[in-house]
């Protein structure tokens, strides 16, 4: 699993490192963005992640307009996408915007590797 | 019954108010021909005449003392009548005529002192009693014509009274209408608007806007609607949204904390000895965070009840800014807060709350210039007062949001891409509260693109430099 690559974006550093973390323990390699902004700039010179693990409220960019340039830029390419967030009129919002799946938080770490996997896979 | 009915009865009500006197008050200006004045004496007149003409009878009887004496009784009646008919105007011709024949007869009668009518032959006698008669009969004649011209006249001035009721009635009832209509428009027009909207605002509909602006008070009720409506609507809609922001902010630390002891759960002993040094202060720093928002939540709806109290009490105040910029400056890395100034100097306030709004401005410095960079602090003593001053090289506020930035929920970053910059827009709200109630004044300077500096004053204890 080790060629796995994963992208968070999460503005809030605390959770991104431990959501990191966590996923680098199970053989992940993980890379994180602070905003959608940083997350396209980072897709553009490292090249598509395998998943993209997308908060919505980020400062600067927020998940809507990622989603929303993502798959205007890479129509083709693009990896599959996971919605993190905690409001609850999420789950059909995270369709709308044609994410894969969705992981409400707070979430059990056994939900979020069972999801990754998944979609990984 | 709607208002509309009731203005329409109420209309007519005035209507025949207005009519039914008015008739009878126009009625008397017409002019009322002089010759109907005399209809009476016409009447009169000729009753007078018919009462001459029997009276000849009396001469058959041969009693002429007393026939006579009965005629120019008559005949002074007769005169009487025909000078006021003179009086009122009457066609010449007629009393002329009148006047002639009555002459005549009397003549006659006068004449019979020196006569004595019964040496008359009954040839002489029988053509006095005819030249009387013909010339009573022309009298009648006479008085027959003069009321049939007054009947004429009567006619006419019907005629003209029914043509002066009749525009009265009209301008009447085209005055009414008018007044009707204007009543409707800037009356009951209005307020039903006014109902309507209401109506809707009782039931949440706050999107109908009160459509007329007239300068009375009926314009200045409604605007007065309008802006409850807005208020309403504004509240209403920050109340939802400052509900969904709390439970979004209510569950990042919440999901920090479970991630943090899950990863933990599957960890072997190395791995948590090593883990645990940051696993705690991350614990430590949500726990923090949780209870700041809680308390945010909790000051909001106490402030509705005014029941937030303050504690004062003399406390120096360098030390608690040396306290809460320590703890700060850790809060982010890409941040560094800077103590420019920092006078030791005693206040008499609630320690907590300023220390509250004191971590609040720093919190929105750090948050609001999230290039990192330093924040500048000061606490100096100006006008026997202390002012304490925060201020970022951020992102700064717009202008046309300025003079809202206190209001309760309001995040003047709303809509802009900092929109998400996690905040529940009660904070500044919350400090100008707590600085206002120890009497002091709160304040900023901001520019877009440059950065903010806000501050605040407290007024200093009794025991500094008294």
């Amino acid at each position: 699993m080790k060629d796995k690559r994963i992208l968070i974006v999460e503005d809030n550093s605390d959770l991104s490192m431990l959501t990191k973390l966590a996923l680098t323990k199970v053989g992940y390699t993980v890379v994180c963005a602070s905003n959608g902004e940083e997350a396209l700039k980072y897709i553009e010179t490292s090249g598509m992640p395998d998943l993209i693990l997308l908060d919505m409220k980020m400062p600067v960019m927020d998940g809507w307009e990622f989603s929303r340039i993502y798959k205007s830029r890479f129509p083709k390419s693009a990896a599959p996408i996971i919605v993190m967030t905690a409001a609850q009129d999420s789950e059909a919002r995270a369709t709308e915007i044609g994410a894969e799946a969705f992981i409400g938080k707070p979430f059990e770490l056994q939900e979020l590797f069972a999801s990754v996997n998944k979609m990984v896979s | 019954m709607s208002i509309k009915a009731k203005l329409f009865i109420a209309n007519i009500l005035m209507f025949l108010a207005a009519l039914i006197p008015g008739s009878v008050l126009v009625k008397s200006y017409v002019e009322v021909p002089q010759s109907l004045k005399v209809t009476r004496n016409i009447y009169s007149l000729v009753h007078e005449l018919t009462l001459l003409n029997n009276a000849m009878v009396d001469i058959r009887l041969r009693d002429v003392k007393r026939a006579k004496n009965q005629w120019i009784a008559i005949s002074n009646q007769i005169e009487t009548y025909i000078d006021e008919l003179e009086d009122t105007g009457v066609e010449a011709r007629y009393y002329e005529t009148l006047n002639e024949t009555n002459d005549l007869i009397r003549r006659l009668f006068l004449g019979m002192d020196t006569a004595d009518v019964t040496t008359l032959t009954a040839e002489q006698r029988k053509f006095l009693i005819s030249q009387v008669n013909l010339k009573t009969h022309d009298m009648i004649m006479v008085g027959h014509i003069l009321l049939s011209v007054m009947q004429e006249d009567l006619q006419v001035f019907n005629n003209r009274a029914l043509q002066y009721v009749l525009s009265f009635f009209f301008l009447v009832l085209v005055i009414m209408i008018l007044e009707y209509f204007f009543l409707n428009r800037y009356f009951v027009n209005p307020i039903i608007e006014l109902e309507a909207c209401v109506t809707d605002i009782g039931k949440g509909n706050f999107d109908r806007e009160v459509p007329f602006a007239e300068k009375d008070e009926l314009g200045s009720l409604g605007m007065a609607i309008n802006k409850m409506r807005n208020d309403l609507k504004v509240l209403t809609t920050s109340k939802e949204e400052f509900l969904s922001t709390a439970a979004h902010e209510l569950k990042t630390p919440i999901t920090v904390l479970k991630t943090t002891s899950q990863l933990m759960e599957g960890m072997d002993e190395k791995e948590v000895v090593n883990f645990l040094p940051y696993a705690l202060k991350t614990i430590n720093r949500q726990c923090n965070q949780l209870n700041k928002l809680v308390v945010d939540v909790l000051e909001v709806s106490r402030l509705e009840l005014e029941q937030t109290e303050l504690r004062k009490t003399d406390f120096e105040m360098s030390k608690l800014v040396e306290d809460v910029t320590f703890d700060m400056d850790k809060v982010s890395e890409r941040h560094k807060i800077v103590v420019l100034e920092n006078k030791a100097v005693t206040v008499f306030a609630d320690r907590t709350r300023i220390e509250e709004v004191l971590v609040n401005l720093l919190d929105n410095s750090i948050k609001y210039s999230p290039g990192g960079g330093e924040v500048e602090v000061k606490s100096s003593v100006k006008d026997d007062s202390l002012q304490v001053s925060v201020k970022d090289q951020g992102i700064g506020i717009p202008k046309e949001r300025q003079d809202k930035i206190f209001e309760r929920f309001y995040r003047a970053h709303e809509g802009t891409s900092y929109e998400q910059v996690t905040s529940m827009g009660v904070g500044l709200f919350l400090s100008k509260q707590f600085i206002n109630k120890h009497g002091g004044e709160i304040g900023f300077n901001s520019v877009e693109g440059k950065g903010t500096t806000f501050y605040f004053t407290l007024p200093l204890s009794r025991k500094e430099g008294l």
